[in-house]
This record gives C-alpha cells, structure tokens and sequence, in this order.
C-alpha cells in the first residue's frame, strides 16, 4: 500500500510526456493549418520568408522593424517605419539613416522587443528576424503579417536578397530593384577609385576586453572580401577573438577599428613596441570607423558608408 | 485556523497579482478593458490580453508553484533550510543543455529548447544518483555534490558563452530566466506535469514531516529511506525541471518560497506545500509585474526581479533564524 | 639515533624532495608557457628574451605578453590558494574557500557596479571596489550561518546562496547593458590572457601586504587550529584572530578579482592536496600552498590556451573543471563520514 504513490509518479510522468509532446504536435498541427488558410486567399501580395509564406492584403502602411538594416533599408525606400526595436538608444543609427527618420516609437531591446508596446502600434506589417525572433513568430503574426528574416547571420550577399523582400513586402517592387541597381553603381564606381585592392584587411570591433575581428563569415567581412580586399585572419567564426599576438602574426596592411565603448583594448595595445611591428601600423592605415555605420546598419546605406570609408582611406589620390 | 486565514489571504493576494498583472504593463489596461480583451476575442486590447499577458501570468503561477514545492522537498530531504533546485544544480544542467541548443543548433525548432532543458535537469539525477551511491550517503553531502555539478555545468556555460560572443544576450537572458516571448505552448506544455505532480506531491506529506526528523525517526518508523530518497529526489528534480524548461533558469524561488511559508505555517507539510506554491506563484507574479514596467520599453528579466524582491528578505530571515537558534 | 630522529630525517628528506621537485616543475611550467603560444617561437628566442636582448616581433611577445601573464599566473595562484588555505582554517571547514564563499562574486559585482557608474574607472580603483565588494560578500556568509563550528554544510550552502545571489546580480547588470556584453563577461568567469605588466605592477604591493601579514599572523592563525575549549580560554582574542585572518583573505582574494576577474576552485583545491603533501605543520603548509597554487594556475593557463587554439578560452573555465570533480570527491569521502 505503501508503494502505490511510486507507481503514481512513474504513470503521471510517462503521462506528463505524452502530454507535453502531444502539446507541441498540436501546435505544429495549427500552424500549418494557418498557413493552409493563408495560401488559398491570394490576394495582394505574397512573400516566401523563411518561416513560411505571409501574405498582405494590401500595401502595408505602419510597419514595425526589428533590426537596424531594416530600418536601413526603408530609408532607401521612403518609407517611415513606426516603431523600431533600436536597443533603446537613437544613438545607434546612422546619421543617414538618422536624418530620414521622422517619428517613430522604439519598441525596446533587438533581442526581446516589447511585444505589448509593438501590438499597441497596431502595425499591419512586423520585419523580424530569424535568429532572435523565431520564438515569437507564433504572437507576431498574431499582431500582424510578420516577415521573418536571415538578417543576424547574413552576409552581404544574403543581405541584398533580403532588400528585394523587404522592398516587395512594402509594395515598392520597382523602386527597390532602381535603388539596388543604384547601389551596385556605386559600388562600382567606388571600386574603381579604390584602384588595386590586393591588400590584406582587418575590420574588428573593439571594446574594453577585446578585439573582435570581423572575418570573411561575417557581414563586413565578406562585403571586403566581396570588393576584393583580402581576410587575413582565416577564421571559421564569425567573429574571432584575437589576442595581440594573433593580429602581429596576421600581419594586416589595414585595420579598421569600430570601438564599441570609450576606452577600448586598442589603447594599452598601442603603447606596446609589438603594435609598430603591425605593416597597418607602419603604413598609417590604421583608421577609426563609426561601429554604428560598418556593424550596425548592414543594409545599402551602411555598405555604402563603408565603402565611402574605404575610398576616402585607401583611395587613389 | 490563524494558518486557514494565513492561506487564504495568500490565494487572495495571488488573485490580486494575477488580474494586476493583466492590467498592469507597458500598457496600462482599465479593469472593464481586460474584462472584454478577455471575453472577446476583437477588443481593443484582446490581443494583449489574451495571448500575451494571460498566458504569461498562468506561467507565473505554474512555474512558481513548481519551483517553490521542489524547493520544499529538497529542503526536507536534505534537512537543511538552505537547499534549493539551484543549489543542487538542477538549473545549472538544464542550463548548459539549454546553452548547447542556443549557441551550437541555432537553427533548431524551438521546441527542441525545453525538450533540451528537461533533459539536462534529469541528467544531474541520474549524476547524482550514481556519484552518491543511490543516495546512500548522509543526504547534506549530496547537496554538496549538487553543487560541484552546478559550477562544472557552469563552467560549460561559459564556456560556450566566451566561444560565441555574438549570442550571448539571448543565452543571458535564458540563464537568468525570462517570461518574454512565453505564450500559450508553454502552458500547454508545463499544466499537464505542474497538475499531476502537484498532488502527488502533497501526498507525500506525511512522509516528508517524518523525513525532517531524521533519518533514525524515519528508520524507527518504517521508512525505506534510501528508496523515498530516490523517489523524492526525482519528484523534485521533475517539479524544477519542467518549471525551468518553461521559463529557464529561474532562481531563488525555490529557495525562498518555502522559507516564507514556513514562517507563516510552520513546518508541517500538509500546509507548508500548497501555501509555498502560493507564495512562488506570487513572487513570480510581482517579479514579472515590477521587471516589465520598470525600464520601459525595455523588461527586466524575471528572474532577476525576483533576486532582488527575495534576497534581501531572505537575508533578514535567516538572520531571524539564526538569533533565535543562539 | 632513535627512531623518533630516524623519522625526523626521513621527513626532512622527503619534504626536501617536494619542495625541489615542485621548484623545478614551476620552473618547467614557466619556460613552456613562455614558448607556447600562437606564434612559434624557438627556445634559443625565448632565453635571449628572457635575458632582455633582441628587439624582433618574437622577443616582443615574450617580453610584452607572455612573460607578464607568466608571472601573473603564478601570483594569482599564490594569492587565491592562500585566501583558500586561510578561509579553511577559520571556519575550520574543509570545503571553504573564497569562490564557495560569496567572496569572489562580491568582489565582481563591486568591479561591474563601478564600471558602469564611473567612466574613467582605474585599475587600483577596482581593487578598492573589490575589497569592498569581498568584505560584503563574507559578510553576508557569515550572519547567514553563524561563525560557529561543526556547520560545515550550512556555511557552504549559505556561500553558495550569496554567490548565486551576487553573480546573478551581475549578469543582470550585464544584461541591462547591451552594448558592451562581451567585454563584461570577464566578470563572470576569470581569465589571466590580457594581463599586462600594468597588472602586475598594480597587483605586486597588494601581494606584498598580504603575505605580509599571513607571515606576521601565522603563530597566531596557527591557534585557529586548535580545539573548541582552548579556542573559548582564550576569549575575546580568537575573535580578533578571525577578523584579521578574514581581511588577509579579502586583500588576497580581492586583489586577484579585480585583476583578473572571479577564478574559482584554486582556494578549494589546493590546501587540501599541500595538506594530504606536507601534514598540518603551518610552517611547511603555508610555502606550500602558494607553491602548489602557483603551480596549479601556471599549467591551468597552459591548457587554457590548448582548449580552442589559437584562441584563448578563460583560465577560470579550466580551474572550474579540476575543481569541480574535486569538491565532488571531498563531498563523497566526507558524506562517508557523515559529516
């Protein structure tokens, strides 16, 4: 008698189990029955993201982002967002983009966007992305259409395709396509002023602790390797952490600096005789970018920025 | 009949906190919105209400509930009033497991998370089922054990947490548990466990006010200590682990819930169970409330909240405690 | 000669044999982790280095960077198993050290709350911060569980309630600034890779006071091995003793945390393998102690830098994992004891 509470326990878990899965299969199940609802009224327009298809009945008409190159990117496209998950700080954008930008709500942190704040903005069109919103895309398109994006761990490439989307899911199709074909002008008249670019480059992120290089997986990185400058650094991550004797072996000819805070690593590094053994060091072409503009933005305006950064530095006079 | 009253205004005050918290927020709702948000499923505010701060003050409860029983069953079975799922590493495992997903599988369906979380709770069982000799051992010293488990976990964490730099906020904020982005799967998900562990745990209560005795009371009357141990020992572990998997690495309700309740009932457990679960609901509630209004727009992570609300209580009663067992 | 001299010698002997093997393996240590890093660099260099010749982009390394977080492994190590050894003997408690104790995360909470108040925070600054923030972190342990003896496991979870309290604390401060995450994750587990000879020069006088004082206290810190009755005879001064003893513990460790960030287990670990070495004799255990501890952090750091090469990994990871096995088996052996 004494031993019925221990078969109790094992029935409730085993029950708790089957329950708990059959809790996520059935909502598996509703989700595809929403998409199934979604698919057989095709009116307006429709866009394939990367959680499913999403389709709007009209042109959207307050628009909530929740990434910087998103806002980025409806500044190329004259379109006001009404709320932006800005990390709470306007100091983060670009001047481009800051000038453009009229009035808009932040809706908090990148990572955990205030969800009431944004359904209370009534938006008719959510741009999220995929790394740190796929856990709310269930309550995001239950405020509004929600347009999810690879846009964290994109590359450059990546990151044009996702301009096309965002540009159609505004409705302005053509207008998008014009700026794109604008943009890759740009680049490559700047691309001729840059002259030669078989030189070996180091973009990082530096803050007090570290020095955060950007390689060839990264955003900055691969748009570099993309005008044609070299990665020196090699890495399979992202973002690798380089110690001082790491970045001397690199032996970069240029190092462009983002600090993300005042005082950064850079300043003890610099006063140690191993930082003029750096060919970036002895050429000069160590330069101080705004992290806001190479890092943050990441959309055409940002690339563009870089771009003009490079060209002012390592330019043909 | 003072510890019937007791209760009662603590079910009373939870009520508060449960329709407060469906009122209170970066939006603040009026009491006959949240009346319609709730009953209609158009209303101005229904979406708020319910799919977003609903189901999150039902997580509250549950996950509160369940970290304040499991709390009160180690506290017992280890006979010490300083024990807690996090002090035996139950959080830290579900933790590294949870850390793992994030940084290593980002791509995984995120139902695969708590599955994660879950596994990693029952896999510091199962370690400190074996490392302490099926329980054989004096049961302080696998509360020591737990918490050499906790900080190897931890150094795992860490470890992924220097190696990816990039998404640390998200792990962090896991780590520290956070109600953001909690909606009705994850009630779907933790009800069924909170309903038919709850109970059963209550029924123990006979069994633990003998464990807290002792082992040579338990002995005298009859207990296979070893084997209620084991069986305990899981009950717990399944009550922090679910809650955990919920609502990530939710601390300190499981150690100060019980040490409330036990001040207002004292320590038998027919009474200290429900009303420790009351008390965690309520802890998790106010926490949640308080950390979503204060640095607008942006929320403060629960289980930060309900570190800062509990410790400095917690500080003043063991203090209490402590003058009084000079 | 008696046996009681026979054995004498015999002891002297093998205490003489300890002392020059461990030399020698602290010597090993310091020559390997000056040749190995990311660059290769030959031994020839690193002796040319070492005796302050050559001006190339290898003897840089060693002189700049590895010869100062050499030094500053073995100082740290020094200074984390004496706070653990002291801690030990006060509380008579086998299983205390500063990290279990609340001391380590106090004194990172401090750092973290003055970084973020004040913009130009210096490095001896954050040492005083840290004092400060260890001094309430022990205090905190201590009106939780008493001062009393034969509390082992009370004072050990009460420790680890405040550690997770502070830490959490911290991480919440980290998470509430965004901006700058990474560069705040230092503060929660220790790494030695970024020490410089600022560092050691702002950590050298604090290491001086501290030994100092342990050396100028140990006849009497020895009385706080004794025995409950002696211990109550002698009233009023016991008490003194333990305050004393309690700030050598908060300059030591205190000190190593602002440095070099929370780097756990080495105060845990490392007493209790110089006592299973050299017996209770405080005059052998306490060289000892700062020996093995410097030993201990000098070949952490090495297999710190093994774990991701090229890239660093935190030396406190590695600690975490040495020690962590290692309280699971005091735990074990004491639970047999019923502790």
């Amino acid at each position: 008698m004494q031993q019925w509470w221990k078969k109790c326990l094992g029935f409730a878990m085993g029950i708790g189990l089957i329950l708990s899965l059959m809790a996520c299969g059935k909502e598996e199940k509703e989700n595809t029955t929403t998409e199934e609802q979604k698919d057989n009224k095709i009116t307006g327009i429709e866009i394939e993201h990367a959680l499913g298809n999403t389709v709007l009945d009209s042109v959207p008409k307050k628009v909530v982002v929740l990434e910087f190159s998103y806002a980025d990117a409806l500044m190329t496209l004259d379109v006001q967002p009404i709320g932006i998950a800005d990390d709470d700080n306007p100091e983060l954008f670009m001047d481009a983009v800051k000038e453009k930008l009229t009035d808009y709500t932040s809706v908090g942190s990148r990572y955990e966007p205030n969800i009431e704040l944004l359904s209370s903005l009534q938006p008719d069109l959510i741009i999220a992305d995929l790394n740190h919103h796929k856990t709310i895309y269930d309550q995001l398109t239950k405020i509004a259409p929600t347009l999810v994006l690879d846009d964290h761990q994109a590359d450059y490439k990546q990151m044009l395709d996702n301009y096309l989307m965002i540009a159609k899911a505004v409705g302005k199709d053509e207008e998008g396509k014009k700026r794109l074909e604008m943009h890759n002008e740009k680049i490559e008249e700047a691309k001729r002023k840059l002259g030669d670019t078989a030189l070996s480059v180091v973009p990082a992120v530096t803050n007090a602790e570290g020095f955060f290089a950007h390689s060839d997986h990264s955003y900055v990185g691969s748009f570099l390797q993309d005008i044609g400058f070299e990665d020196p650094v090699k890495s399979d991550d992202s973002y690798p952490k380089l110690s001082l004797e790491q970045l001397v072996e690199t032996n970069p000819q240029a190092i462009f600096l983002m600090p993300a805070t005042e005082e950064t690593i850079v300043d003890t590094w610099s006063v140690n005789p191993l930082w003029k053994k750096i060919e970036a060091v002895q050429n000069d072409q160590v330069v101080k970018v705004e992290r806001r503009d190479w890092a943050l933005s990441r959309g055409l305006l940002g690339s563009e920025k870089i771009i003009e950064d490079l060209v002012s530095q390592l330019g043909v006079q | 009949m003072r510890k019937g009253w007791v209760i009662l205004c603590a079910c009373l005050i939870m009520i508060i906190l449960f329709v407060g918290s469906l009122s209170v927020g970066t939006v603040f709702i009026g009491m006959s919105d949240v009346w319609n948000g709730l009953v209609q499923t158009d209303a101005r505010f229904s979406f708020i209400v319910r799919e977003y701060r609903l189901p999150r003050a039902v997580i509250s409860i549950l996950a509160g509930g369940g970290l304040a029983v499991s709390g009160v069953i180690l506290q017992s079975l280890v006979r010490n009033p300083l024990a807690s799922p996090d002090v035996i590493g139950v959080t830290k495992g579900a933790g590294f497991f949870a850390a793992v997903i994030i940084f290593l599988f980002p791509a995984a369906p995120t139902y695969v998370l708590p599955i994660a979380a879950l596994f990693g709770a029952f896999l510091v069982f199962v370690m400190l089922l074996f490392i302490s000799k099926r329980f054989t051992i004096n049961p302080a010293s696998f509360a020591l054990i737990g918490i050499a488990l906790g900080a190897i976990f931890q150094s795992g964490i860490q470890f992924l947490l220097v190696k990816f730099p990039t998404d640390i906020n998200m792990a962090l904020l896991w780590m520290s548990g956070s109600l953001w982005g909690r909606g009705w799967s994850e009630v779907w998900s933790l009800l069924p466990w909170i309903v038919i562990l709850f109970p059963i745990a209550w029924g123990q209560y006979h069994k633990l006010n003998v464990f807290q005795l002792g082992d040579e009371f338990s002995q005298s009357l009859g207990l296979g200590i070893i084997r209620q141990r084991f069986w305990l020992l899981l009950l717990s572990i399944s009550l922090a682990g679910v809650s955990v998997a919920a609502v990530g690495a939710i601390g300190f309700v499981g150690l100060i819930a019980p040490h409330i309740a036990r001040q207002l009932v004292g320590g038998r457990h027919q009474l200290l169970i429900p009303l420790a679960a009351i008390v965690g609901a309520n802890l998790m509630l106010t926490g949640d409330i308080i950390g979503r209004v204060v640095i607008l727009p942006r929320e403060v992570p629960v289980g930060i909240m309900t570190a800062i609300i509990g410790a400095p209580y917690f500080v003043y009663l063991l203090r209490k405690e402590n003058k009084r067992r000079r | 000669m008696s046996l009681y001299e026979q054995r004498k010698q015999k002891r002297h002997s093998f205490l003489l044999f300890l002392f020059s093997s461990m030399v020698s393996l602290l010597i090993i240590g310091f020559l390997l982790s000056l040749k190995w890093g990311q660059a290769s660099v030959s031994w020839e260099t690193v002796l040319q280095a070492v005796s302050f010749q050559g001006q190339q982009k290898e003897h840089l390394y060693i002189q700049t960077l590895r010869l100062p977080r050499t030094i500053m492994a073995i100082i740290i190590g020094c200074h984390m198993a004496l706070a653990g050894l002291l801690t030990q003997n006060i509380t008579r408690n086998p299983i205390a050290s500063p990290h279990v104790f609340g001391i380590n995360a106090g004194a990172s909470l401090a750092v973290v709350v003055g970084l973020l108040i004040f913009t130009n925070f210096t490095l001896t600054a954050s040492i005083y911060f840290a004092f400060m923030g260890a001094a309430v972190g022990a205090f905190l342990v201590f009106s939780l569980a008493g001062i009393r003896q034969k509390q082992h496991v009370q004072l050990v979870l009460a420790g680890i309630a405040i550690h997770f309290l502070l830490s959490s604390l911290t991480e919440g401060l980290i998470i509430l600034n965004q901006q700058s995450t990474e560069s705040m994750l230092f503060w929660l587990v220790g790494a030695i890779d970024q020490a410089g000879w600022l560092e050691v020069k702002t950590i050298l006088p604090w290491t001086f006071i501290g030994v100092f004082l342990f050396l100028v206290m140990l006849p009497s810190f020895k009385l706080l091995v004794l025995d409950d009755e002696i211990a109550t005879g002698l009233g009023q001064r016991i008490l003194l003793i333990k305050l004393i003893g309690m700030l050598v513990v908060i300059i030591l460790a205190g000190s190593a945390v602002a440095i070099c960030g929370p780097i756990g287990f080495v105060g845990l670990l490392v007493p209790h393998i110089a006592r299973s070495l050299a017996g209770n004799d405080m005059k052998i255990l306490v060289p000892m102690t700062a020996l093995l501890g410097s030993l201990l952090l000098l070949y952490a750091d090495l297999i710190s830098r093994l774990i991701a090469f090229p890239y660093e990994s935190p030396v406190g990871i590695v600690t975490a994992l040495i020690g962590g096995p290692f309280f699971i088996y005091l735990a074990r052996k004491k639970g047999a004891a019923s502790l």
